[in-house]
């Protein structure tokens, strides 16, 4: 034992850390000169990303047009009950509670002032005036029936509308004594209906969302796979020249972590890019563009994104690691 | 079993009167090497010991699969032997971590391999930089030196030519100057010969042989070549993994001499 430390005491040292410096440098170079084959990477890595962010985008487009149409409906339809209680709107006044308003709400006020009629809000003094043609409640109204001003809840025709939550429906269901007309056509089961096929829409989504994913991870996987076993001997070559295993290891993640950006960039671009393209094609772009929310739209770019980068590191660290702990003379012997 | 020393082992194959004068720089002791494939065991190598002097040209002849190229992994510390002992510059590798094995292999021995294995996307001159780059040296020191080695063998005008569009013979030649990016003590040549027709093969041989005799560089190559035998110093004869001769190179030119 006591040979064998005296052996091995002789001037043999410990090899230099390369900066991470060179390993980028060397990295950036590898793929500038191997273009070809990096595009091809590129692409599995940006086809899987592409394929993520085009589902999830598409569900997010058809939702919101789905919205954006119901929307009008509900407009068209409040509109609609109010000219069958007091005739046409124009030069008609209204008095307006609110409670947690929403953006059918503000859309149906927007139109009924391009209609002609005028809203007053009750924090205000009421105007003696103004003759008022009714009072309206908005948003969460069920709450309003107690404690509105009275001013509002004296006003004939009263209507409410607004949120038909199961709850609120059955609540108003009991108090209808109190108002002249109810904004809510939907009975309480139709709208616990509504709600459950809502539901079940959401797991829909979820299932297919978990589906793209994994086709993502299997492309990511096999592009990033492919590209490093490839060149097993390109590792052994390198070790057998003095480079360290955590080098070899490092030079393959930032290669894949550029790849894994890169290609998700792209794919994020391709993924959204089309089922805009699609559904503005269907209805027409500006009604894509008012309906669509590009900061969703952004949060998910940014998810695919990231995805693609820790996935490409991931699909990468397996082989990599493998190809740096092989003894060199193996990872010469390796043909792929 | 008490282990005859290397001196003990080297006095009774080389007698007395040499033995002072000659250093030792790779040693194998008893070196055994066993693949396991599934359940089947294949040794490769049955018990080799061998030494090998510094500033010699020593072949490793044998015919396939006589475990020549195994003999060869294990001298230049590309894998391990399942037992025995292997010293470089009286150095036992099996004792040397990852960080003084990766030192060892990037200053100590250079490697020629049959198929080459440049780094196919960099240029002549990136990869006769690249163990330099691995050793520490400043991009512009090993810019001239690596320029310096490709000159030295002959490829002085190729340095922005990439591996693929230079000849086999070109790219072992470029693969010898990497060898000796580091000033190493050894080259380690794995059948040099292997991929090349018999005029480039005579060049490379040549090459060697002058990187020997100029620069005191000591050149262990596998192969089973038999133009090697006129250059080299020593030639041991692997059969069925075990060291079936060793011969200096008096012995060797009378054999030829016979042959002929």
């Amino acid at each position: 034992m006591q040979e064998q430390t005296i052996l091995s005491s002789a001037d043999v040292q410990d090899q230099v850390i390369l900066p991470l410096r060179v390993a980028v440098g060397m990295c950036l170079r590898g793929i500038r000169t191997r273009l070809g084959r990096s595009a091809i990477t590129l692409f599995g890595v940006g086809l899987g990303i592409a394929f993520l962010m085009a589902v999830l985008s598409g569900f997010h487009i058809q939702r919101a047009m789905t919205a954006e149409a119901a929307k009008a409906r509900d407009v068209e339809r409040r509109l609609a009950t109010l000219r069958s209680e007091v005739g046409t709107l124009k030069g008609k006044a209204f008095l307006v509670a609110a409670r947690e308003p929403g953006e059918a709400d503000s859309a149906f006020l927007r139109a009924l002032a391009a209609q002609g009629a005028a809203v007053h809000a009750t924090t205000l003094a009421q105007p003696s005036d103004v003759r008022v043609s009714g009072a309206l409640l908005l948003g969460n109204y069920e709450p309003l029936l107690a404690s509105a001003p009275p001013a509002v809840l004296a006003a004939q025709p009263l209507f409410a509308f607004g949120k038909p939550t199961p709850k609120a429906a059955e609540r108003v269901a009991a108090a209808s004594g109190r108002l002249r007309h109810l904004g809510i056509e939907l009975r309480p089961e139709e709208v616990a209906q509504a709600a459950r096929r809502e539901r079940q829409a959401t797991y829909r989504m979820a299932w297919i969302v978990a589906v793209s994913l994994l086709i993502t991870v299997g492309c990511i996987a096999n592009a990033m796979l492919m590209s490093v076993t490839e060149r097993f001997r390109e590792i052994g070559t390198m070790k057998c020249l003095g480079a360290l295993s955590s080098f070899v290891v490092k030079l393959f993640l930032i290669e894949s972590l550029l790849m894994g950006l890169v290609g998700a960039v792209l794919g994020v671009l391709l993924g959204v890019a089309f089922p805009l393209l699609a559904y503005g094609y269907t209805f027409g772009a500006a009604k894509v563009f008012v309906a669509v929310d590009f900061a969703t739209l952004g949060l998910y770019a940014l998810l695919c994104v990231a995805a693609g980068v820790v996935l490409a590191i991931v699909a990468a660290i397996y082989p990599a690691r493998v190809a740096a702990k092989m003894v060199p003379a193996a990872a010469l012997a390796s043909h792929v | 079993m008490p282990e005859p020393s290397a001196q003990a082992i080297h006095d009774l194959l080389y007698g007395m009167d040499d033995a002072g004068a000659r250093r030792v720089v790779v040693s194998a002791r008893d070196v055994w090497k066993v693949y396991q494939m599934g359940s089947v065991e294949t040794p490769a190598l049955r018990g080799v010991s061998l030494d090998i002097f510094a500033g010699e040209y020593m072949s490793i002849m044998g015919p396939s699969g006589s475990g020549k190229s195994t003999l060869f992994n294990m001298i230049g510390g590309l894998d391990k032997p399942t037992s025995g002992k292997v010293f470089i510059d009286e150095v036992d590798i099996a004792q040397l971590d990852a960080f003084e094995l990766a030192w060892l292999r990037c200053r100590k021995i250079g490697y020629v391999f049959q198929t080459f294995n440049l780094i196919p996307v960099m240029t002549c001159l990136e990869n006769v930089m690249l163990p330099m780059v691995f050793a520490g040296l400043s991009s512009d020191d090993a810019r001239d030196k690596a320029a310096g080695l490709l000159k030295l063998v002959g490829l002085g005008e190729r340095l922005k030519h990439k591996p693929p569009q230079l000849s086999g013979g070109q790219q072992q030649r470029v693969a010898c100057a990497r060898a000796l990016a580091n000033d190493p003590a050894i080259v380690l040549a794995d059948e040099p010969t292997g991929n090349l027709d018999l005029k480039t093969g005579e060049e490379i041989i040549e090459l060697l042989h002058r990187l020997k005799a100029e620069h005191g560089v000591t050149i262990i190559t596998a192969t089973h070549d038999m133009k090697m035998l006129a250059v080299s110093d020593r030639v041991v004869w692997i059969r069925d993994g075990i060291c079936d001769r060793i011969e200096e190179r008096k012995d060797l030119e009378i054999k030829v001499g016979e042959i002929r």
